[in-house]
C-alpha cells in the first residue's frame, strides 16, 4: 500500500512539479491572451484531476481514520489535532477545486486563447493540497 | 538522571512511534481501493467520456465526506 502511495506520489509530483506537457507549454509561451489554439484541452485538465483525486483520497482517509474511534483511543501523534488537521485540508481542498473549475471553466469558453495561466494555478493548488494531504495521511 | 527514568522515557518514545506506525498501517488500509481506482485512471493515456465521468462522481463523493460537518469537539479537545 505504501508503495502504491509513493509511487502515485511520484508520478503526481512529475506531472505536477515539471516534466509534463504543461511545462512544454508553459515554454513555449506565457502570453496568457496570445491567440493560438488552445494546447491544454480536456484531458490535460482530467489528468490534474485524477491528481487531485489521489489527495482527496488522502485527506479523506485522515479524517476517517481519526474519527473512527474516540480520541483518547488515537495516537495524539497523528490526531491529537485533527480538527484543525481536517479544517486546513478542507480550506486546501476549497481552493484546488476552485482552481480546476476556473481552468476548466476557461479552456471551454476560450478554446484559441492560452490557458496556461489558470492551468498553473490549478495546478499548485493541487500540488498545495497533495503536499498537505501527504503530511498527514502517509 | 537516573538509568529507570531513561529508560521509562525510551519506552514512551518506543510506544508512541508504535501507535503511529499502527495509525499509518491503518490509514494506507482505509486508502488503499481509493488509490488503486485512482491510480488506474492516471495511468491511461486518454480518458473516455466514461472515465470523466466517474472521476467527476468519485470526486463530488469524496469531497462531501470532507467537508461534511466535524463531529462536536470531545471534552477538552481543542478547536
Amino acid at each position: 500500500m505504501k508503495k502504491i502511495l509513493i509511487a502515485v506520489t511520484v508520478a503526481a509530483a512529475m506531472v505536477v512539479g515539471g516534466c509534463s506537457t504543461f511545462d512544454k507549454l508553459r515554454d513555449v509561451g506565457q502570453a496568457v491572451t496570445a491567440t493560438i489554439t488552445n494546447p491544454i484541452d480536456r484531458q490535460e485538465i482530467a489528468r490534474l484531476e485524477s491528481i487531485y483525486e489521489v489527495a482527496l483520497v488522502g485527506a479523506v482517509s485522515y479524517r476517517r481514520y481519526c474519527y473512527s474511534r474516540p480520541l483518547a483511543e488515537l495516537p495524539q501523534a497523528v490526531c491529537g489535532s485533527r480538527r484543525a488537521i481536517i479544517r486546513a485540508l478542507q480550506a486546501s481542498d476549497s481552493k484546488a477545486k476552485a482552481a480546476i473549475q476556473t481552468a476548466k471553466k476557461f479552456v471551454a469558453e476560450n478554446p484559441t486563447i492560452s490557458a496556461v495561466s489558470v492551468v498553473a494555478a490549478a495546478r499548485q493548488a493541487v500540488t498545495d493540497f497533495l503536499a498537505l494531504a501527504n503530511a498527514n495521511a502517509t | 538522571m537516573s538509568i529507570l527514568a531513561n529508560a521509562a522515557k525510551i519506552v514512551a518514545a518506543a510506544t508512541k512511534a508504535f501507535e503511529v506506525i499502527k495509525a499509518l498501517i491503518a490509514v494506507g488500509k482505509d486508502a488503499g481501493p481509493m488509490i488503486q481506482v485512482a491510480l488506474e485512471t492516471f495511468k491511461k493515456d486518454e480518458l473516455t467520456d466514461d472515465d470523466l465521468v466517474a472521476l467527476e462522481g468519485r470526486i463530488e463523493a469524496l469531497r462531501a465526506e470532507l467537508h461534511a460537518p466535524l463531529p462536536a469537539a470531545e471534552p477538552g479537545e481543542g478547536e
